[in-house]
């Protein structure tokens, strides 16, 4: 299978103040077409349904059965005809306003049918900009990736673009105390890669990340998240907490000096460490001032890395959509509440479809999440969780 | 291990999952579940306390709102009242037992429980009066209901 030769649709929603309208692009034939997909005043109340799975304050059985009647049955109002979308094997995602967090690649677009996220690739773009952002800065599309080939079936890839090579992962459970767990997953994602390290979860974690994430491909983050009332103070809960951290910072006319400085953030008071120890939390915030990546991919492998909220503007902020402001490529995340059972099946076979195998990311998360599925019978909350965002390839 | 052979010592962190979970699991298996309120686990302090003081005032127990409320805000007391409702939940093995399966299912999710959701259990303690399990199995549950309500009464 050629990447040249897979079919692109880019989906781009508009929430106007009736109706909901979504413009599909063949990137390929470069047709546009545009539905009338439903009445706000339909549809609007029915994405709110969704909010207690998303937030995670409803039960088990009630979360299950808010994403099946989603998956099955009202969700499909939300895209296009299925005919529509059946020749497309990736579609790009780019919502706007309240359709920024709803799931869609959980919807099943035909009865008896497979949810999209397990048909197709997909991945989410919170806007055009980012699209294009994400694309232009893609070190595997430099030198084209129309004759790139890759299997569904082996590891045999023939003319695809130099494999990432250098991983930073960390790995840090602050509330349960289950650091071996959390870093015995991060090895084995570094595992994936010719040059990954580890970092055990322990010191300054989050400044160190800063420091180091800019010279690596791709960067691993296995911890709890945190999803802030106010979405800048939504971070990574990191730890335990060293005090003062140490950065480099240029100063003009004198180059690059050594800066110590205090954590930018303070740890929740809400949420409780397993040794009573203070963590670090690396916010929102502080990445948009203080990061800066050129990783291919950032994955944030922790409870609601991908969920954002809507803010004046309306724009969409999330931890996954910062990193992808920050220079990221693509951003695996967890969209609500992560299984670490589940991620701990998904994440590697994720890595080692696109590192390996080299399927495009958007094809290797679905493979990763099809075959999980195959395996047992997962309920749509523990699969559906895993999201990827900015560029599919 | 069960997280039952650990009764009463918790952590702060055992303790909030335990009753995050225990009340998810009363209401999922609540016999007369459609007169429960769907968004009792999502209730706020000052609505769950509502609900006990209108509760306990059935049952000819004077308690005003802001007592509970004042109870509910320690979080020591709210853990001691939650101590004896899970006690009731132990009585029950097949109860316990899905529990303490939900206990795990929460420990395993990358992500923390901030609040003791002490009004939520304490309101489904007294509101569930059947609970019916995934196996067929029915647990009459009438009995705790009681318990729970002296329990509050000599905490507040």
């Amino acid at each position: 299978m050629r990447v040249g030769d897979l079919s692109v649709g880019i989906l781009a929603f508009f929430v106007g103040q009736r109706n909901l309208y979504v413009a599909l692009c063949d990137t390929g034939t470069g047709r546009t077409s545009t539905f009338r997909v439903g009445a706000c005043s339909d549809l609007i109340p029915r994405i709110e349904l969704l909010s207690p799975a998303l937030a995670g304050t409803s039960s088990e059985a009630q979360t299950e059965d808010i994403f099946h009647r989603f998956s099955t049955e009202w969700g499909r109002h939300l895209l296009p005809p299925a005919g529509s979308l059946a020749c497309f094997d990736v579609l790009v995602l780019l919502p706007h306003s309240v359709m920024h967090g709803v799931p869609l690649h959980a919807v099943c677009v035909e009865q008896q049918c497979a949810p999209l996220g397990l048909m197709r690739g997909v991945v989410y773009v919170p806007s055009g900009t980012d699209a294009s952002r994400c694309a232009s800065r893609n070190p595997a599309r430099k030198r084209g990736v129309s004759s790139w080939e890759f299997s569904l079936s082996k590891p045999n890839p023939r003319l695809a673009p130099r494999k990432p090579s250098r991983c930073f992962a960390v790995a840090s459970d602050v509330i349960h105390g289950d650091n071996q767990r959390y870093e015995r997953l991060a090895t084995s994602i570094a595992a994936c890669f010719d040059n990954g390290v580890v970092w055990p979860g322990r010191g300054r974690d989050g400044l160190n990340v800063s420091l180091i994430a800019q010279s690596f491909d791709s960067l691993c983050v296995v911890c709890h998240g945190y999803d802030a009332a106010t979405p800048a103070k939504s971070g990574l809960l990191l730890g335990p907490s060293g005090g003062y951290g140490h950065r480099k910072i240029l100063l003009p006319g004198f180059g690059w000096c050594g800066f110590a400085d205090l954590p930018f953030g303070s740890f929740p008071a809400t949420v409780t460490t397993h040794n009573d120890e203070q963590g670090e939390i690396v916010t929102v915030e502080e990445l948009r001032l203080l990061f800066e990546t050129h990783a291919e991919l950032v994955a944030l492998i922790g409870c609601s890395t991908a969920a954002g909220s809507l803010i004046r503007g309306g724009e969409y902020v999330s931890l996954a959509s910062q990193w992808l402001g920050i220079g990221a490529v693509s951003v695996l995340g967890g969209a609500w509440a992560v299984d670490v059972r589940v991620a701990e099946s998904v994440v590697p076979t994720f890595f080692e479809r696109w590192l390996e195998w080299r399927q495009p990311k958007a094809i290797a998360l679905r493979e990763a999440l099809r075959e999980e599925v195959t395996k047992r019978a997962l309920p749509i909350s523990h699969w559906a969780v895993f999201t990827l965002l900015g560029d599919w390839v | 291990m069960d997280i039952w052979m650990k009764y009463p010592n918790y952590s702060r962190d055992d303790l909030r999952l335990l009753v995050r979970a225990a009340a998810a699991v009363l209401y999922d298996t609540a016999a007369n579940k459609e007169q429960l309120d769907a968004g009792v686990l999502d209730m706020s302090r000052r609505v769950a306390s509502k609900n006990l003081a209108r509760d306990l005032q059935l049952s000819q127990i004077d308690r005003r709102t802001e007592q509970i409320e004042a109870f509910l805000t320690n979080e020591r007391a709210s853990e001691s009242a939650c101590l004896e409702a899970l006690a009731e939940i132990r009585k029950y093995p097949e109860l316990a037992k899905r529990v303490a399966e939900a206990y795990d299912g929460l420990k395993n999710r990358m992500t923390g429980i901030e609040t003791l959701l002490a009004g939520a259990l304490l309101l489904l303690a007294i509101r569930v009066k059947k609970v019916t399990l995934p196996g067929g199995g029915e647990v009459d549950f009438y009995e705790s209901a009681d318990a729970v309500k002296n329990a509050l009464v000599r905490l507040t």
